[in-house]
């Protein structure tokens, strides 16, 4: 089969690939049907996060219909249109049980590479190094899922294959940042990023009861997106002398009630600080430009909160005592999509959310290089480029 | 100017310094509780072919399972100890020991090993 390969830093190539096959009981073979570019990628693409291996299948939020399951995979058939959160679970540790399923303890192949930087390891996640399990990506035309049954969620007939995609990742993500956030009526919610993940915790943080959400970037498509196809109020970073000032002045001087930052290791800034972050990164002195977690943890109001959703590696000037000063809660985690998914399809059945306006290029998988180096550069308006295999 | 080194001279440099790196225990153990009886972890660590999975690539001369009591909600506290061929350098042993505790978990508590056994990739074309 094709498939878009990690070739090595800044280089990826659709290569032939073998077919994968059903090696466990719980498996199911997917044939993809579309699959997206995520901001995380970008990471993987810059030799960010270690433990990539040339020939590495990238991808991991996609949708798909199944053409195979093992024997044990109940409840899925060929034919079955499915969407599939991107981290596995097992659905029967502890940590599946207690709804915490991107923390699942039986779906690492490779736990021994995580555990010297985490502690413990994550769940596997597909296409995202093998310090996070080394599975296959989905930038393929065929994809297995472990465990199947609990993480293949069939897809409701009316749901389009473009609306259920992003579900896969980058509207769990955004959701649990909102979730995270425990909006109360009234609240004004500010987030951090306007690409996929910013643009869905903004209108997750809707969903959930926000009166007000401020979206935080510097390029104008997305920050159109967050006015228009959201609903927020938006701020341009570099077209402001402070962003703080700016938060403190629309909430009256008190601050957002809550704050999600939805950038990660590579944010983008102005002024001296981010000087800093850039070469730090670039001399590999550190793995994190973190301006952006940061920013969000002092324009936080007081007893406020702050959620984490974009990914980090190993920070540095983590700004503890701003958080410990101004008693915020902090929370963060990898989205566990298996919690979220039920409510996530009611929402799109119920018109209440169409995640498919991120979706600004559409390519074969044979493009897919090319698509990656508009995402990445941000060229055309790119905020997803979207696959067919 | 700064001498070169003869490739001798590095040679006998780079075995000086691997002298003075220290092997590590032949003898490793991790714990994790397990969601499964008793009876079920002893059958799944008796069956040859099922240790096989949870040793599988390992240099093990030696593995022994102990049990221990159950945690809350958690399960069973299992420990596996081993005992490998040769010394390893640091903790690597117990590194061993903990993924084939992992491994002895999912065996038990979801029926199968996770696995990129016949993983697709641009390495195999």
């Amino acid at each position: 089969m094709r498939a878009l390969c990690w070739m090595g830093v800044n280089d990826l190539q659709v290569q032939n690939v073998p077919d994968p096959r059903i090696v466990n009981p719980h498996d199911a073979i997917l044939k993809v049907r579309l699959t997206t570019t995520c901001g995380s990628d970008l990471h993987l693409l810059g030799g960010y996060i270690p433990t990539m291996r040339e020939g590495d299948v990238i991808g991991h939020e996609y949708m798909g219909e199944v053409v195979e399951v093992g024997p044990e995979a109940r409840d899925l058939r060929p034919g079955d249109r499915v969407v599939v959160p991107s981290f596995l679970g097992c659905g029967k540790c502890w940590y599946c049980e207690h709804d915490e399923w991107s923390l699942c303890d039986n779906t690492h192949p490779k736990p021994e590479l995580q555990e010297p930087l985490l502690g413990y390891p994550t769940g596997g996640i597909p296409g995202y190094s093998h310090a996070f399990g080394g599975y296959a990506g989905s930038h393929a035309e065929y994809i297995r899922v472990p465990h199947a049954a609990v993480n293949c969620f069939k897809i409701p007939d009316g749901i389009g294959d473009e609306q259920a995609l992003f579900l896969s990742d980058a509207v769990p993500t955004g959701y649990m940042g909102a979730d995270f956030a425990a909006i109360q009526p009234g609240d004004t919610v500010a987030v951090w990023g306007c690409g996929g993940v910013g643009l869905m915790a903004q209108r997750s943080a809707f969903l959930m009861g926000a009166e007000r959400v401020i979206g935080i970037d510097r390029l104008p498509e997305r920050l159109a997106l967050a006015r228009e196809k959201v609903g927020s109020q938006t701020i341009d970073y570099t077209q402001t002398e402070s962003v703080l000032e700016e938060l403190k002045e629309i909430t009256g001087g008190r601050g957002p009630d809550a704050c999600i930052e939805a950038v990660g290791m590579e944010a983008h800034g102005t002024g001296a600080q981010y000087a800093y972050d850039r070469v730090k990164q670039a001399l590999h002195l550190h793995t994190d430009r973190g301006s952006a977690l940061r920013e969000a943890a002092m324009a936080c109001r007081k007893a406020g909160t702050l959620a984490v959703v974009g990914v980090y590696g190993v920070i540095d000037k983590f700004p503890l005592g701003v958080i410990m000063n101004k008693g915020l809660t902090i929370r963060t985690a990898q989205q566990p999509g298996q919690r979220y998914m039920p409510r996530m399809l009611e929402h799109v059945q119920n018109g209440e959310l169409d995640p498919s306006f991120l979706i600004t290029h559409r390519m074969p998988l044979e493009d897919a290089a090319r698509g990656y180096e508009m995402f990445k550069d941000k060229k055309d308006g790119c905020v997803r480029a979207v696959f067919t295999p | 100017m700064t001498p070169q080194l003869s490739p001798r001279a590095v040679a006998d440099k780079a075995r000086e310094v691997v002298a003075t790196v220290r092997p590590g225990a032949t003898k490793g153990r991790r714990s994790l509780p397990i969601r499964s009886s008793e009876a079920d972890l002893r059958r799944l660590w008796d069956d040859p072919a099922e240790r096989a999975k949870v040793l599988d690539g390992m240099p093990v001369a030696d593995a022994t399972l102990t049990l221990g009591p159950e945690i809350a909600d958690w399960g069973r506290t299992a420990t596996v100890e081993l005992r490998l061929e040769s010394a390893v350098p640091g903790t690597a042993t117990q590194v061993l020991a903990g993924k084939a505790v992992r491994r002895l978990k999912a065996l038990a508590e979801t029926g199968e090993v996770p696995t990129t056994e016949h993983n697709p990739s641009g390495r195999a074309a």
